[in-house]
């Protein structure tokens, strides 16, 4: 119990800026909506070429509330990748990083007590970044709606699956980091994933339905698939579970066999 | 039953390709001080970090207490103090809170502990780690091991950048921990600490032991040191076997030598001699020409 506390308050403050800055971001997004939702933007936005509002994630109806929410939350959960990729990448390598491990591991207890605590903990903060969120979105949507009705269902279910792939990529980091010999900047390794696969979901998307699709974890839980079904696409629950599962397994029996390096 | 804290068999830890250590064996009895002596990268430190479980060997075995270090590592450990070469720490803790947390990892309570022996070391436990020197972190890594009051203690170079003061403090508490009947490991390069402390010592070098000896039974085995101004007395005169770093400058002749005593003094007393003096060599001058 005494790492899982350690651990948690350790990284309370950045998790807390994180939400501030994307909290205010969110907010300001929904405060605008009344304007951008307007006859006027989407008869504009009409003039741009599909492949063009496909690629920045615009191709949702932006007059309803719930449309509208599906173009912020690319960006919730574009932020989400980069905070639980790094999460994972740190979990573990910051001891070695900082030669902290050397006080850590020769304490009485297993590497699988401290992946587990160090897991616990980092869930933890994704568990609050989502919630957050999703409150912030919630209010955004109950304040600046118009009278509008809209589906709560959806709305919980989009905010369901930017949780899963913020986990997916949480034990991505953390499956990296164990077979890396020495993590050197997590951040921009983080920064790289999440934008890569970000940018490689833009160009599925325009090409539409190619192979790509399953190696991407935006596809998963894609929001447009979500508000027209009201339900997650079967094979992205499937593989990202799958996914999740075996980073998390391959974590556990190589960090059981790592070597910690010295200092020198 | 044996009462040995401490058996290990053929241990051998290989880097990739590079060594770590090959094949090394040794025990260490309940109550001993044992000191593991070597130069830089010998595998003194790999020897030591197997044991507390941060590495894992390639081949042979470990075992502390009758415990396999690799896989009760977390029970074996409850009653092992361990202290790194290098010390670094949770850079934003307080000393106190670093302790604190350390000592969480016990199932007791270490509060007397922690100030008695941060007062013996003089350690401010309000500051931040990070504004410490490297002596006072290695302070901390001290108290840091010895808190929970455990039944054996491994110390990697502990004496490294402590002031001779602290150096002596510090031989007096693993002096009393010893006296509990506490037993202790520590590596070091530096003999003559090692001569004053330990019961025992193993020599590594290259990855391998060399020897493992009593500290009395390796002063015993009659290494003299020899200073004698004479006017006419040679290199030549003496035997060349057992005799080592010779030095003449004008009529003072010094070499250290390991044998019959008896040798040299018939040597001697066929010259005329101004002055002598016969001297016990440290472990280090006795070192470094008879293991190299």
């Amino acid at each position: 119990m005494n790492i899982y506390k350690y651990e948690t308050r350790k990284k309370l403050i950045s998790t807390l800026i994180w939400m501030i800055s994307l909290g205010f971001f969110i907010f300001s997004f929904y405060s605008i909506f009344e304007t951008i939702g307007s006859s006027a933007m989407t008869d504009m936005l009409e003039e741009y070429p599909e492949a063009f509002l496909k690629a920045f994630g615009m191709n949702n109806n932006f007059s309803t509330i719930i449309g509208y929410t599906a173009m912020i939350c690319i960006y919730i959960v574009l932020c989400g990748a980069i905070f639980s990729c790094n999460l994972g990448l740190n979990a573990v390598s910051v001891e070695e990083r900082d030669l902290t491990a050397d006080f850590l591991i020769p304490k009485p207890i297993t590497r699988n007590r401290i992946l587990t605590t160090k897991l616990l903990a980092a869930l933890t903060h994704i568990l609050i970044f989502s919630v957050m969120n999703s409150i912030i979105c919630y209010t955004g949507i109950e304040i600046f709606k118009n009278e509008q009705e809209y589906s709560f269902l959806t709305f919980l279910l989009m905010m369901l699956g930017i949780f899963i792939i913020q986990i997916l990529f949480f034990t991505i980091g953390l499956f990296v980091s164990v077979i890396s010999k020495k993590m050197g900047s997590p951040l921009s390794f983080s920064l790289g994933l999440s934008f890569g696969l970000f940018i490689l979901n833009s160009f599925d998307t325009i090409l539409e339905g190619t192979f790509i699709k399953y190696f991407i974890p935006y596809d998963y839980f894609e929001f447009g698939y979500i508000i027209e079904n009201t339900a997650f696409k079967t094979y992205g629950v499937v593989i990202s579970i799958g996914l999740i599962i075996a980073f998390i397994l391959g974590s556990y029996l190589l960090y059981n066999k790592r070597n910690i390096a010295t200092a020198m | 039953m044996s009462n040995n804290v401490i058996e290990i068999k053929n241990l051998t830890k290989m880097y990739g390709k590079n060594r770590g250590i090959i094949d090394v064996s040794f025990d260490i009895k309940e109550g001993e001080i044992y000191g593991f002596i070597g130069p830089n990268g010998a595998g003194k430190s790999t020897t030591l970090r197997l044991l507390v479980g941060l590495i894992f060997p390639t081949n042979g075995s470990a075992a502390i207490f009758g415990k396999d270090c690799f896989k009760q590592g977390n029970i074996i450990r409850k009653d092992v103090g361990y202290l790194p070469s290098e010390v670094f720490y949770y850079e934003n803790m307080k000393v106190m809170n670093l302790l604190k947390y350390s000592a969480s990892f016990y199932k007791k309570d270490c509060t007397k502990r922690i100030n008695e022996l941060c007062m013996r070391m003089e350690l401010d436990t309000n500051r931040k780690i990070d504004e410490l020197s490297y002596g006072n972190k290695k302070k901390v890594g001290i108290v840091q091991g010895l808190l929970h009051s455990p039944k054996l203690i491994i110390l990697d170079e502990p004496t490294s950048g402590l002031d001779p003061l602290m150096q002596h403090k510090f031989f007096r508490i693993i002096k009393e921990e010893n006296d509990k009947g506490v037993t202790i490991l520590f590596s070091s390069h530096i003999l003559s600490e090692v001569q004053k402390l330990c019961d025992r010592i193993a020599i590594i070098k290259e990855g391998s032991i060399i020897r493992i000896d009593e500290v009395s039974e390796l002063n015993k085995e009659s290494y003299k040191k020899f200073k004698i101004i004479c006017n006419d007395l040679n290199e030549a005169d003496f035997p060349k076997d057992g005799i080592n770093d010779f030095t003449k400058t004008n009529n003072q002749i010094a070499f250290i030598h390991k044998g019959n005593i008896n040798e040299i003094i018939k040597i001697i007393s066929q010259h005329e001699i101004i002055d002598l003096q016969i001297e016990e060599p440290t472990l280090e001058e006795i070192f470094m020409h008879y293991y190299q």
